[in-house]
């Protein structure tokens, strides 16, 4: 283990709209070490990284580079001063060769110092592929690549300009696994050549077998460091997706009556071609709230994403209220009676520059009850705009105040309203409570019971949220890779470190165990 | 987050009135420095426009057509997908106004049916420039500014050819059309003025198209899917639909302003050039951030403006050309999105860092 090469200092970051992504963050790698930065989406991981490679600026704090603090104003500066990023989406020319991408930036010249040197170029690349054992074909053009061939050609980038320090961004998220092991290998070389590694990841099995030191942040704040031997994986998750407090949910008596949703052998494949969802059936009835567990990434997005018509997909059926879903638009499927929340709230399920009404009628432009003619009927659109703020209690001061005004909850509150009280009998919920404040996620999850014990109304609650799956959810199932693995009749019995086992792939339910979800 | 709220409308106000009076100022400035007798430059230029009857007239006619080309505009603007159709649409609305005012001309309509007439024909051909770019853009992936400005160019040529070959007339030693007939021509409503009919006629398509902005599902589908498209799309909205409806709508307002403009102030067709009112509307919107019903003040300011400088033009030696300086200072601080920011931000984050400290204490 070497000396601390970089330390980040109390950084502070708020966002223009007053979100603040970094509280008071302290972080420091060593050299020769692997340090992984964990956290659920929204943690402020990546603004971090952001604020390191000089995309962010912050309001506090300080950054130290081997005892000395440096700004870092542009990612230009970052890696003049030996911190290079791979991103997730990698940064490069598919029309171009490796080494002319290797080298893009600093090409070398001839004596002339005018003219590009293409074979000082290629020498380059290849001495340096050699050197760092990241072999590529210094010829091939970046297109015909495979995705693990382009990550190399990236890293390789960065190395060749003379970094110490690398940033990746979720490497592992598009890489096979022979290629995931491939690539820890070229980084376990690369720390005990004394290079300082920042591995950003949800996937903390592989935290687990290849950092050596991690950092866990949880909305903004540094929920500890710790080195990995002193860890075991269940504390880890516990610091990540952590119940703080054990929530407890009058829940009442469930009465499932009959299939709203019915799901079959739904296969969904994303840009790369790998089945994010892979052969999966369940049903969702009237009246019951069923949870998806699983850690991010693991394919349950895509399906809140079908459901609600913002994916298509090809293979397998889709039945909502009696009605095959497949070549439906949002529109349509929205008409069956299906309602949804969005992960994303800012970038789906709200415009933030638009009004608190302009956001609740967004669903409603076409509804009978508020068209009079060719007009909207605006007295009642007035008059339930006014009673969703006061239902749901959305602070603000007026009806046209824009959203970006309005903190997260209130935001998620305004989303709520609109899609809860549209008279809908599935209700898609990914992520409801998501960087919320307390009160309001609990007023979000009391709704949700409300609707499906007194109007009957099908959830589907997905949620990294484990005090949330398991308190209020009727039924839980575990999704891992793309398939479920476990199917629990009773969440709120299920012990938190029983579901991790199951969320990380550890165990695994026979069809009998699971028994009839279909 | 109430402060955060102040603090923006605050700013935002804050950013208009100085974006104005710096600009405002640095025009000041360089007319003093270039004319000979500045005080009496500056008299002209900023008072000039309201010391007689006649000169205010010219504010006005110039602002009938600014004001309704500006509300165009803004259906376009709040699409958030640009497309230069209003000066193609200025042209072609003009033109075939004119076009059918002298195809009638032997029925000898009244006023108050040719009036209808017109102002459709004005309307469509107009609606009918806005869509065709925004069609192509939907349907074939091409890219709205682009083929909207070529598109200009084809109208401008065309209206070109209309008037050389059919409308010209042969007695007069410039080219413009034969007198558009009595038939069609707005009274005017104010002796000693040119202030005409329009003024009466442009606040009924406001007043319509702010009903349409604000009061319908296609308003708000509008402003809905120029605020964020991800939204509207996941709101079950139909993207492309509304993106073509409003810029439908955004040439019919230019069309009509034409159509009005040419009846009011001008006896015969003779616009041979691009004439800018698209350009001005969407300064107007631009000025109104985007809301129709502001763009009426907008358009007022650009007249007076404009006014002030061609009072300026002829009566000292300053070019007419100095308000687009002015014009271009204007434009550039009000849609300069991050002017002032760093001092709001700072506000902001004072605000945002006092909570984190009691939130830091209580957790």
């Amino acid at each position: 283990m070497g000396t601390e090469i970089l330390r980040m200092e109390n950084i502070t970051k708020i966002y223009s709209n007053g979100f603040a992504a970094n509280k008071n963050v302290t972080f420091s790698v060593n050299s020769g070490e692997i340090h992984a930065l964990v956290g659920e989406n929204g943690a402020g991981k990546t603004t971090l990284m952001k604020i390191l490679f000089g995309r962010e600026n912050f309001q506090e704090g300080r950054i130290l580079l081997k005892g000395q603090e440096v700004h870092i104003k542009n990612s230009l500066d970052a890696i003049g001063m030996g911190i290079g990023m791979v991103h997730q989406h990698f940064m490069q020319m598919p029309s171009l060769t490796v080494a002319e991408n290797v080298i893009l930036g600093i090409e070398p010249t001839d004596k002339s110092g005018v003219i590009f040197d293409k074979k000082k170029a290629r020498d380059m690349t290849v001495e340096a592929s050699e050197k760092y054992q990241l072999y590529v074909d210094p010829d091939a053009k970046i297109k015909d690549l495979s995705v693990g061939m382009r990550q190399k050609v990236e890293i390789l980038k960065e190395l060749i300009r003379g970094i110490e320090i690398l940033i990746l961004d979720e490497p592992t998220a598009v890489l096979t696994p022979q290629e995931t092991k491939e690539l820890f290998d070229q980084l376990r070389f690369l720390r005990d050549q004394g290079y300082a590694i920042i591995f950003i990841s949800h996937k903390l099995q592989e935290v687990m077998e290849l950092c050596d030191q991690v950092t866990v942040l949880r909305r903004g704040r540094v929920m500890g460091t710790s080195h990995i031997s002193q860890l075991d994986q269940t504390t880890l998750a516990r610091m990540v997706v952590g119940r703080d407090v054990v929530l407890k949910m009058d829940r009442g008596e469930q009465n499932p009556k009959e299939k709203v949703a019915e799901i079959k052998d739904l296969i969904y494949q994303n840009q790369e071609g790998q089945p994010v969802v892979n052969h999966i059936s369940f049903s969702i009835r009237a009246g019951e709230i069923l949870g998806i567990a699983g850690v991010e990434g693991n394919g349950q997005s895509e399906i809140a994403d079908i459901l609600s018509g913002m994916k298509t997909f090809k293979h397998g059926e889709v039945v909502i209220n009696g009605k095959s879903i497949k070549g439906l638009n949002v529109r349509q499927i929205r008409d069956l009676g299906v309602s949804a929340i969005s992960e994303d709230r800012l970038k789906y399920a709200c415009a933030e520059n638009l009004s608190i009404r302009d956001n609740i009628m967004s669903i409603y432009l076409n509804h009978k009850d508020f068209n009079k003619g060719a007009l909207l009927d605006m007295k009642k659109v007035n008059e339930y705009v006014e009673q969703c703020i006061k239902d749901y209690e959305i602070k603000c001061d007026s009806p046209d105040d824009p959203v970006r005004l309005l903190s997260g909850g209130n935001i998620q509150k305004v989303v709520v309203a609109r899609e809860f009280t549209c008279g809908s009998n599935l209700i898609i919920a990914n992520q409801p409570t998501r960087g919320i404040d307390v009160g309001t996620s609990e007023m979000i999850r009391k709704t949700l019971i409300r609707k499906a014990r007194q109007d009957d109304v099908a959830t589907l609650l997905i949620s990294s949220d484990l005090n949330e799956v398991l308190e209020v959810s009727d039924r839980l199932l575990v999704i891992y890779k793309g398939k479920f693995v476990a199917h629990f009749l009773k969440p709120s019995e299920v012990s938190e470190e029983t579901l991790g086992e199951y969320m990380l792939g550890n165990l695994q339910m026979s069809e009998q165990e699971m028994g009839d979800y279909v | 987050m109430n402060k955060v709220r102040k603090i923006e409308s605050i700013f935002e106000l804050a950013r208009i009135i100085l974006a104005l009076a710096i600009a405002y100022g640095l025009s000041l400035l360089c007319l003093i420095l270039v004319t000979e007798d500045p005080l009496e430059a500056v008299y002209m230029f900023a008072i000039g426009p309201f010391t007689s009857m006649r000169r205010f007239g010219q504010v006005v006619v110039k602002f009938i057509p600014y004001a309704l080309c500006g509300v165009g505009m803004c259906f376009m603007y709040a699409s958030n997908r640009f497309s230069m159709f209003g000066e193609g649409a200025y042209l072609m609305s003009g033109c075939f106004v004119a076009v059918v005012a002298f195809l009638l001309e032997p029925f000898n309509l009244p006023l108050l049916v040719m009036l209808p007439i017109l102002l459709i024909v004005g309307g469509f051909f107009g609606g009918l420039i806005g869509f065709t770019p925004a069609a192509l853009g939907a349907k074939l992936k091409l890219n709205e500014l682009v083929t909207s400005t070529m598109l200009n160019y084809v109208c401008l040529y065309f209206s070109l050819w209309i008037l050389k070959v059919y409308l010209a007339d042969p007695d007069i030693t410039f080219f413009a059309s034969r007198l558009l007939p009595d038939n069609v021509r707005l009274p005017q409503i104010l002796d000693r003025s040119t202030i005409h009919a329009g003024l009466f006629i442009a606040p009924i398509f406001i007043v319509i198209a702010v009903i349409i902005f604000f009061r319908t599902r296609l308003g708000f589908s509008i402003r809905i899917c120029g605020s964020n498209r991800d939204f509207a799309k996941f709101s079950g909205i139909n993207y492309y639909k509304s993106i073509i409806w409003a810029h439908t709508i955004g040439g019919v307002l230019v069309g009509i302003g034409a159509c009005v403009d040419l009846l009011g102030i001008y006896d015969r067709y003779l616009w041979n050039e691009i004439t800018n009112y698209g350009f001005y509307g969407l300064v107007s919107a631009v000025l109104a951030r985007k809301n129709p019903i502001f763009a009426p003040l907008g358009a007022f300011l650009l007249a007076y403006m404009h006014t002030g400088a061609s009072i300026l033009n002829y009566t000292s030696e300053v070019p007419i050309e100095f308000v687009q300086i002015m014009q271009a200072l204007l434009i550039l601080l009000i849609s300069a999105q991050t002017f002032l920011r760093k001092t709001k931000n700072k506000l902001i984050f004072k605000d945002s860092q006092d909570a984190i400290m009691k939130e830091g204490k209580t957790a």
